[in-house]
């Protein structure tokens, strides 16, 4: 093709990635780094009259008065705030303290809200994706097994928690928690040897357990589907001239499947490590904000949950995200590239 | 009481008038108005869609009321909020004087909110967390209806022992605004003002303490899950029977009658209990009602009020149940027994939900790090320097 044509084909989809990607994030990393001139206080007093007492009460307030202005370099201040990376918190916490790292860790790094969030963030990224990929290639191996006229029926059965709403979904699965009598609740509850006051939504521990339990059995489907996909490409001759060599079922997946699934493995690895990694909705659902914080419920909470928008907290946070997810890619990455350049050569 | 203060004639003429369109006493064609969308503020919206404005009811409308009034004119000319959202919305300078709009003048004290002596809302209803207790649990303990915090928990451990539930007690404890709100309450019966020179946090001190602790004892004899409790929660243990006592809304009341009397039992309303030996009840008196957009013309401005005016009269109250929906402040309105509660806890001079402009950053911070301290893995002294910190960081931002 020539390059004037492959360009002409091109054109709408860089069009579209500049305006729809490439945009928004050179205008987050703006706002991490700018912000509007500081408004101005003035006092002012409000008052307010009981209905029944009919006692008026004045409260003494600051009221805002907005000044106009081009926006303010404000370097890593947002960066470095409290809510953010906490600089200053973390310096303070290190020269107090006296009792070792580990004194550090849990009551000065693990005490702020971004470094709480990045843990549980990573916690349910590390813990989903291995249950995810096995779980996704057992269910797929199970399917492509099956009679066939019970697939059609298992696949639209098996692809159900995918398709329904994350918010949904967790929603289901919290009332399942219930401690007046939800079933997991009951099941985990026996398991426990019906301890007292057992529940699985008042301890961190508990609560993250759920919510990874969620995240695979949210996520499976896709998986499932994918690989599910791969197993009708299988070459039969390569399966045949396996048998024949008399390899047994183990090492046909071992030996020929798995490598062909290969690539699909990758793509549903980065594709899931880029999803868990800005896990919202379950947070919500489970109504998990006290023991459980995301980093994506972090920006939602500067974002909306606050009375002042904090734009700055919020796109600091946005950009480290990115940050974030893309070294956690950067292994599956190099891989691909690598590939790449074996298969161009 | 105000059941006493029936304005007859002006019920009666609501009764009688001729139409729908006579009630119309203003033109709302081209008008615009925002709320939240529970039945109380819906019914207002009905009174002046029917006179032509454009209501647009929506529960999240927190979330557009600064972006909508910033614009010139105005996407709305009034919003349907309540102290919070005005707060937010006057701190901008979006908000409407309307002093000397025609009408504004006449109105009932209660329903004027002023700002350096001029009107800046029209508060229509009042709503106050307060005590419900059911009336089996105060009869099988032999207890009188608490007024203190120290009683309820005496109350509470008497109902568990006497077998009544698991957890008689609960409440709205749940992370974010809810636990934040449940800090304010108990913090205002300390007596102490949240804030000094201004803007500087006032909590890490011995209030906050007392505050936080009767908090973790009131939530040690809660279901573990509290932290996840909100109002919806609270008002289902009412109607499941698994809670007989909360600090629960005014708004809940009615729904906490009518599901207790599906099974049976009765819900005895009071005043929200004090703390400590004092005698200011642990709760905030909110209102709702209409703030005006700043940026919108004099001739919308004046008729956008009179609608609002004529939308909260008497002539709505007599519809339907629209009566019992709320507290109402207008003074044709006659009590109905689930305002009980508000009205105890109004009488006991409950203070209002403090109007600053940086109350929903301390509000924010309160519900973002009180959590670490309920659930133990905090002290108390830390859990109000984390506040304080947040607090900080949000106000410097």
């Amino acid at each position: 093709m020539p390059h004037r044509a492959f360009f002409a084909f091109l054109m709408p989809s860089l069009l579209a990635m500049v305006l729809f990607i490439l945009l928004p994030l050179v205008s987050v990393g703006y706002q991490s780094l700018f912000s509007p001139p500081r408004d101005i206080e003035v006092m002012s007093e409000i008052c307010s009259t009981n209905f029944l007492t009919g006692v008026r009460s004045c409260e003494q307030t600051v009221a805002i008065e907005k000044v106009e202005g081009p926006n303010i370099f404000r370097g890593l201040d947002f960066f470095c705030g409290r809510s953010v990376l906490a600089c200053d918190e973390l310096a303070t916490g290190w020269a107090e303290n006296t009792q070792g790292f580990g004194h550090f860790w849990s009551k000065t790094v693990l005490n702020l809200p971004l470094y709480k969030a990045i843990g549980f963030t990573l916690f349910y990224t590390i813990i989903t994706t291995p249950f995810i990929l096995v779980l996704g290639l057992i269910v797929a191996l199970v399917v492509d097994n099956l009679w066939r006229p019970l697939r059609g029926v298992t696949i639209f059965a098996s692809l159900l928690p995918f398709i329904v709403t994350p918010l949904v979904g967790s929603l289901v699965l919290f009332w399942m928690t219930d401690n007046t009598g939800g079933l997991l609740y009951a099941i985990t509850n026996g398991l426990a040897f019906w301890a007292d006051d057992f529940s699985l939504r008042a301890s961190p521990q508990a609560t993250w357990a759920v919510i990874a339990v969620y995240g695979v059995w949210h996520v499976t489907p896709f998986a499932f589907v994918v690989f599910y996909a791969g197993l009708q490409t299988v070459s039969q001759d390569q399966i045949e001239a396996a048998m024949i060599d008399g390899a047994p079922r183990i090492d046909r997946l071992r030996y020929v499947i798995l490598p062909h699934l290969m690539p699909l493995i990758t793509f549903v690895l980065l594709i899931h490590i880029m999803d868990a990694f800005r896990v919202l909705e379950p947070i919500f659902g489970f109504q998990a904000a006290a023991n459980a914080q995301s980093v994506s419920y972090l920006i939602y909470e500067h974002l909306v949950l606050q009375a002042d928008k904090r734009y700055g907290s919020a796109a600091a946070t946005s950009v480290l995200t990115i940050l974030m997810v893309f070294i956690l890619l950067l292994p599956v990455l190099i891989r691909t590239w690598r590939d790449f350049r074996v298969a161009a050569r | 009481m105000k059941m006493t203060r029936i304005a007859l004639a002006a019920t009666t003429a609501a009764l009688f008038s001729a139409s729908y369109a006579n009630a119309c006493a203003v033109d709302g064609s081209g008008l615009s108005i925002l709320s939240a969308a529970f039945p109380a503020v819906e019914a207002l919206q009905d009174e002046s869609a029917a006179c032509g404005a454009a209501t647009e009811r929506d529960q999240e409308h927190k979330d557009k009321i600064n972006a909508a009034l910033s614009a010139n004119p105005a996407v709305y000319n009034a919003v349907l909020g309540a102290n919070s959202t005005f707060t937010s919305a006057n701190s901008e300078g979006l908000v409407a004087s309307i002093t000397n709009v025609p009408g504004v003048a006449e109105l009932p004290t209660s329903m004027k909110v002023e700002q350096d002596g001029e009107v800046v809302a029209i508060a229509v209803g009042a709503n106050a967390q307060h005590l419900m207790v059911r009336a089996d649990v105060l009869e099988a303990t032999g207890m009188d209806m608490p007024t203190s915090y120290e009683e309820v928990l005496e109350l509470a451990d008497a109902a568990k022992a006497a077998g009544l539930m698991d957890y008689p007690l609960s409440g709205t404890y749940a992370a974010g605004w809810n636990l934040g709100e449940e800090f304010v309450n108990m913090w205002q019966a300390t007596g102490e003002p949240m804030f000094v020179n201004g803007t500087e946090a006032n909590i890490e001190n011995a209030a906050g303490i007392a505050t936080l602790n009767m908090m973790k004892e009131l939530s040690s004899r809660m279901n573990p899950d509290f932290l996840t409790f909100n109002s919806d929660a609270v008002q289902a243990q009412f109607e499941q029977g698994s809670a007989g006592i909360a600090n629960l809304w005014g708004t809940r009341a009615q729904k906490v009658i009518d599901g207790a009397a599906a099974l049976g039992v009765e819900v005895v309303m009071g005043s929200a209990p004090t703390l400590g030996g004092g005698s200011t009840p642990a709760s905030t008196l909110w209102w709702d009602g209409y703030f005006f957009a700043a940026n919108q013309s004099e001739e919308d401005l004046a008729r956008a009020v009179a609608l609002a005016i004529d939308s909260a009269d008497a002539d709505m109250l007599a519809k339907g149940d629209n009566m019992s929906l709320f507290v109402w402040m207008m003074d044709s309105y006659e009590a109905t027994p689930a305002a009980a509660g508000v009205f105890a806890t109004a009488g006991n001079g409950v203070p209002a939900y403090p109007m600053y402009s940086h109350m929903g950053k301390m509000h924010t911070a309160l519900g973002a790090e009180l959590p670490e301290f309920l659930s133990g893995q905090e002290s108390a002294e830390q859990a109000l320097a984390d506040v304080v910190a947040a607090y900080n960081a949000a106000l410097a931002e």
